[in-house]
């Protein structure tokens, strides 16, 4: 087989395994989310980042104190 | 505490720091739902822009991610010219700056690829969604599968949403 062939072969099955986890995709949310303006999505997922480090400082200050 | 695109953006923009939003947080302001761990740019090798991207960074203390600490490592324009991709980790978080990417080459070559959103409230350029894809595919990370997956149906949804 060929390099060029072998890489084609490489290049399909890659497709292969990224149609596989397309099935897993929320297609419902992602298009609640194109709804959003870029700005928006990423205020929207920088308070879900605030929020995720507030709920961990709680957890290790409880953890702390017990 | 703010997020790394709040932390970075204003920094760049007060600095006048060419450079173009890749990766995680370029694919959350194109839709996507994934979570990114730090925040990556393709930076402008222009002299100008490295002394200016010294500039932005230097009060965060940048310092090469996952070094043993105590590397007399500094974050200045020689260390800039003479490398081409850091990963860095600063006291505002963790960042990538990269000279080239595969797929997209350097600053100048993707700047074609690019589009300016309004992020965090300051002007940011980031990688269009098809050439982010190709970005993702040309890296052959297999822990991308699933990121470029997500991608691909939202650029699905995207032009499904515009046919209309």
């Amino acid at each position: 087989m060929s390099g060029e062939q072998e890489r084609a072969q490489e290049i399909s099955s890659i497709d292969l395994i990224i149609e596989l986890y397309k099935k897993d995709v929320d297609r419902t949310l992602l298009r609640q989310n194109l709804k959003l303006t870029p700005s928006q999505r990423v205020e929207k997922f920088s308070e879900f980042l605030r929020q995720q480090a507030a709920m961990r400082g709680t957890l290790q200050k409880s953890a702390k104190e017990s | 505490m703010s997020s790394l695109l709040e932390a970075f953006l204003p920094l760049f923009e007060e600095h006048g720091v060419h450079c173009i939003l890749i990766g995680g947080w370029a694919a959350t302001a194109h839709g996507s739902l994934r979570s990114t761990v730090d925040i990556d740019f393709v930076y402008s090798r222009s002299d100008d822009n490295m002394d200016r991207l010294v500039s932005a960074l230097q009060s965060s203390h940048p310092y090469l991610r996952g070094a043993p600490p105590g590397l007399p490592f500094q974050f200045d324009q020689a260390t800039l010219r003479s490398g081409l991709n850091f990963t860095l980790t600063t006291q505002l978080g963790d960042i990538d700056l990269l000279g080239e990417v595969p797929g997209g080459g350097n600053y100048e070559q993707l700047l074609p690829y690019s589009e300016q959103f309004q992020l965090a409230g300051y002007p940011c350029q980031c990688v269009t969604l098809d050439k982010l894809i190709e970005l993702k595919r040309a890296a052959g990370r297999p822990k991308d599968f699933e990121a470029i997956a997500e991608l691909e149906t939202l650029r699905e949804e995207r032009e499904r949403q515009k046919k209309g």
